[in-house]
C-alpha cells in the first residue's frame, strides 16, 4: 500500500513538475540527476526561477536530449540542413544492379509469370533511373542525344554511364555541402564562487580541460590548532576591549554605517543640484521663441530628467528610512540591493542625458542665446560627471561592505547568472548532431576547492560551421542551468567568536558589567537542506557544544566554561547555557551576536533565568 | 517520318480502326504507347516512342499506336481500364499519349504540359511494364 502511495505521489509530482515546466516555458535539453556518495540519486527539477541545491560532494549525471537538439537544430538552421541523400542512394543501388538489368533485355526463356515479374522489376528500376536523369536539365539533353545515337540495348548502357557520372558528381557535391552546413553542439560548465569569480570546469567527454584538484568537503570539520589559537587570541583581544569600553567598542561599526549614509545623502544632493541648472530651466521654457528648432531635443531632455527625478524620489525615501538608523543600511540586504539598483538606474540615465544635452548645444550654434546657455550646460555636464563618480564610488563601497558582512552578491558584483556571457573556451568540444554523447557524469569532487554557496553553471548551444578562422560562428544558446552547492544532510562546523555571559547561579562573584564578553569556540552539528536555499544561506541552525573562557571571578585569569549552544543565521546569533568549571554551582547563560561589520560584537538584550 | 514500330490507325474506316485498336490493346501481349491527334507534339511523341519501341525487356515487345483522329475511337478510349492513371481524369484534348500495360490498363499519361522527348516516352513505356 505504501509503495503504491509512493508511486502515486511520484506520478502526481511528475505531472505537477511537467505542468510547471510547461507553464514556465522551460525546455529541457539537459536532464540532471544528482548521485550522492551513498549511491542514492535525486533527479533535479529545473525551473527558470530557482537554483536547485546539490550536495557539494555529489556527482551529477547529465543526460542530453539528442532528439530535441536535432529538432531544434532543424528549426534554427532549417535552410542549411544537409540536402537529402536518399535519392542518390537509391540511384546508386540501381547502378549496382546494371548487369542484372542489362541481362533482362531480349527474349525471356522462363515462364510467362516469371518474365512478367522480371519486366516489372526492371521497368520500375529503369523508370527511377530515367526520373533521376529527367530532373536534371543537362543530363536529360545528353540522354536524348544517346537515344538518337544508339539503339537498344546499347543506349541503356550509355544511360547507366551517364547516371553513374552524375551520381559521382552529386555525391562529391553533397559531401562538400554537408561539410559546409555542419551544425555543432557544445556543452560547457563553469564554477562560480561567492566572490563572483568564474572558472571553467571539466565535463567528461565534452571538453579537453583537466580535472580540478580533487577536493572533498569534509563532513565533520575542525580548525587546526594554529587556527584555533590565533582566532581565540583575536577574540580575547576583542573581549577585553568590549569589557573595558562597553558599547563604545561598536563605534567603528556605527561610524562606518553613518559614513555610508552620508555618502548616499551626498549623491542625492548632487543629483538634486544637477537637475536644477539654469540651462535646463531655460531649455524647458517652451513658450520662449529661442528654441523652435530644438523642440524635440528639449522634449527628450525633459523626459530623461523626469525619469531621473522619479528615481531620485525613491532614493530620498531610502535615505529617510536610514534616518531611523544607519545600521538599517547594513542589516537589511534587501534595502542595500534596492539602493544599489536605484543608483545603477540613476547612473545609467545620466549618459543619455549628457548625450542629448551635447546634441542640443550643437543645435544651438546658430542661436543668439547660445553663449548664454552654453556655460550653464557645460556646468551641468561637469556636475553630471561628478555625480557619476560619486555613484560609482558609493556602489563599490556598499557592495564591498555587503559582501564582506553578509556574503550577499549584489548586482554589481554578482551580475545575473542567467544573463552572464558564458563563453565557450576552445577546449569545449564541438559535436556533430549525430555524435553527441548521450550522457556524462560530473564528479563535483574533481572540480577543485569549493565552498557552500558556490555555483555550478551549465550552458549548451548550437553553432554553425565556419570555413574561415576570421569568421565567428553563429551560436544559438539552447539552455543554461545553475546549481548551487551546499553540504546537504548532517555535518559539523567549528567557529570562534565572542559570547556575552551573564552568571545566573553564583552568589559570591559580582560581574563588572551585566554581560561579560568572552572568547568562545562552537562545535555544532547542522543539517543542510536539499530544498531550501534560504535555510542553507540564512537560517542554518546548528546545535552543539560551546567552549568559552569568561573571567567570571574577575581575577584577570580566564576560566574555562562548557555549555550547549544553538546557533542560527550563519552562526551570527548564538544562545546557550554553560557551566563554569571554577567549581561550585556556577551556571551561566550566554549569547552571541555577530554584527555584519565583521569582527566586532556588541551586547544585546537577553532574559536570564535564575536556577 | 520513318516509323518502324508504329501502327497508324486509319481515319477513313472506323470499323477497321476499332478492330486494329482492340487487337493491339486486348489480344497482343505487348507494351503499348498510344499517341492521340495530329498536333506537332503528337508527331514528336510518335517519332520518339517509335524509336524507344525497339527495346525488348524480358521478352516483351513494345509498339506504338497512333490515333490521328481520336474521335473515331472515343468509345474504346473511354472504356479503357484505369491502372496507375485514369484516362477519364484528364480531358482528351490535353492528352498527347498514354501507355497501356500487359493487363490492358492505362499506366501513364503524357499531357500537353509535358516535355515531349525520348526520355519522356521511354518513361511511359517503362511505366507500362510495371504491374
Amino acid at each position: 500500500m505504501r509503495r503504491i502511495s509512493c508511486q502515486l505521489l511520484k506520478s502526481v509530482g511528475a505531472v505537477v513538475c511537467c505542468l510547471f515546466l510547461a507553464d514556465s516555458g522551460v525546455t529541457q535539453v539537459l536532464s540532471i540527476t544528482e548521485v550522492e556518495r551513498s549511491g542514492e540519486d535525486h533527479p533535479i527539477i529545473l525551473t527558470q526561477f530557482s537554483r536547485p541545491i546539490v550536495d557539494i560532494n555529489s556527482s551529477l549525471v547529465i543526460q542530453i536530449d539528442r532528439d530535441y537538439v536535432r529538432r531544434k537544430a532543424g528549426e534554427i538552421f532549417d535552410s542549411r540542413q544537409p540536402i537529402q541523400s536518399e535519392e542518390l542512394e537509391a540511384v546508386t543501388q540501381i547502378l549496382a544492379a546494371q548487369a542484372e538489368i542489362m541481362g533482362s533485355f531480349g527474349p525471356c526463356l522462363r515462364s510467362r509469370e516469371e518474365c512478367e515479374t522480371i519486366l516489372n522489376s526492371v521497368s520500375a528500376r529503369l523508370h527511377a533511373l530515367f526520373e533521376f536523369v529527367s530532373e536534371r536539365k543537362g543530363l536529360r539533353q545528353r540522354a536524348n542525344e544517346i537515344f538518337q545515337t544508339y539503339r537498344s540495348p546499347d543506349r541503356y548502357k550509355h544511360i547507366f554511364a551517364l547516371a553513374a557520372e552524375e551520381v559521382e558528381r552529386a555525391t562529391a557535391a553533397l559531401r562538400t555541402a554537408v561539410e559546409e552546413q555542419r551544425v555543432y553542439f557544445r556543452l560547457g560548465g563553469w564554477m562560480r564562487n561567492r566572490s563572483g569569480d568564474l572558472r571553467p570546469i571539466h565535463i567528461p567527454n565534452f571538453d579537453s580541460y583537466s580535472d580540478g584538484e580533487f577536493f572533498e568537503a569534509p563532513r565533520f570539520t575542525s580548525l587546526t590548532s594554529e587556527e584555533l589559537r590565533s582566532q581565540l587570541e583575536a577574540a580575547r583581544e576583542q573581549a577585553d576591549l568590549v569589557n573595558q569600553s562597553g558599547i563604545k567598542a561598536a563605534e567603528g561599526f556605527i561610524s562606518r554605517s553613518r559614513v555610508l549614509e552620508n555618502r548616499v545623502r551626498d549623491v542625492v544632493l548632487c543629483l538634486s543640484n544637477l537637475l536644477r541648472p539654469e540651462a535646463l530651466r531655460a531649455l524647458s521654457k517652451k513658450d520662449s521663441d529661442i528654441l523652435p528648432e530644438i523642440e524635440d531635443s528639449v522634449a527628450s531632455i525633459q523626459v530623461q530628467v523626469q525619469q531621473i527625478l522619479d528615481g531620485l524620489g525613491e532614493l530620498r525615501d531610502l535615505v529617510n528610512q536610514l534616518d531611523y538608523g544607519a545600521d538599517l543600511l547594513v542589516t537589511s540586504g534587501d534595502l542595500i540591493i534596492q539602493g544599489i539598483n536605484l543608483i545603477e538606474t540613476l547612473k545609467a540615465g545620466l549618459d543619455p542625458l549628457k548625450q542629448t544635452t551635447h546634441f542640443t548645444i550643437g543645435l544651438l550654434e546658430s542661436q543668439k542665446f547660445k553663449a548664454e546657455l552654453e556655460d550653464d550646460l557645460e556646468d551641468f555636464l561637469n556636475e553630471a560627471d561628478t555625480c557619476k563618480t560619486d555613484l560609482d564610488s558609493l556602489i563599490n563601497d556598499t557592495a564591498t561592505w555587503g559582501l564582506e558582512a553578509y556574503g550577499y552578491y549584489f548586482p554589481r558584483v554578482y551580475g545575473d547568472a542567467m544573463k552572464m556571457a558564458l563563453e565557450f573556451g576552445e577546449e569545449v568540444k564541438r559535436f556533430l548532431l549525430d555524435d553527441i554523447p548521450e550522457s556524462t557524469e560530473l564528479d563535483l569532487r574533481n572540480t577543485g576547492a569549493r565552498q557552500n554557496g558556490d555555483e555550478i553553471l551549465l550552458r549548451c548551444a548550437l553553432e554553425d560551421h565556419v570555413t574561415s578562422s576570421d569568421e565567428a560562428p553563429e551560436s544559438v544558446e539552447l539552455e543554461r542551468r545553475r546549481l548551487v552547492m551546499y553540504q546537504v544532510g548532517w555535518h559539523s562546523t567549528m567557529s570562534v567568536g565572542l559570547v556575552f555571559v551573564d552568571q545566573v547561579t553564583s552568589d559570591s562573584i559580582r560581574l563588572k558589567n551585566t554581560f561579560q564578553a568572552a572568547p568562545s569556540c562552537n562545535l555544532v552539528l547542522k543539517h543542510g537542506s536539499r530544498s531550501s536555499l534560504i535555510y542553507n544561506s540564512f537560517w542554518n541552525v546548528g546545535l552543539g557544544l560551546n567552549f568559552a573562557s569568561p573571567d567570571l571571578n574577575l581575577d584577570t585569569t580566564p576560566e574555562l566554561g562548557i555549555g550547549f549552544v544553538v546557533t542560527t543565521a550563519k552562526d551570527n546569533l548564538q544562545l546557550g547555557v554553560g557551566r563554569h568549571l571554577l567549581g561550585g554551582n556556577a551556571w551561566y547563560w550566554f549569547f552571541g551576536v555577530r554584527f555584519p561589520a565583521g569582527t566586532i560584537s556588541v551586547p544585546g538584550v537577553i532574559t536570564s533565568d535564575e536556577r | 517520318m520513318k516509323l518502324e514500330r508504329t501502327v497508324v490507325i486509319p481515319t477513313d474506316d472506323p470499323d477497321l480502326a476499332r478492330e486494329l485498336f482492340q487487337n493491339l490493346v486486348y489480344k497482343e501481349a505487348i507494351l503499348l504507347v498510344v499517341v492521340l491527334g495530329k498536333t506537332d507534339k503528337a508527331k514528336r511523341a510518335v517519332e520518339c516512342a517509335d524509336q524507344c519501341a525497339d527495346a525488348v525487356i524480358a521478352g516483351f515487345k513494345r509498339k506504338v499506336v497512333w490515333i490521328r483522329e481520336p474521335d473515331i475511337l472515343s468509345n474504346e478510349l473511354a472504356s479503357l481500364k484505369p491502372g496507375r492513371q485514369n484516362l477519364a481524369d484528364t480531358e482528351l484534348d490535353r492528352v498527347v499519349a498514354f501507355s497501356v500495360s500487359l493487363a490492358d490498363s492505362v499506366m501513364d499519361i503524357v499531357t500537353m504540359d509535358d516535355t515531349i522527348d525520348f526520355v519522356r516516352m521511354e518513361m511511359a513505356f517503362l511505366k507500362a511494364g510495371e504491374k
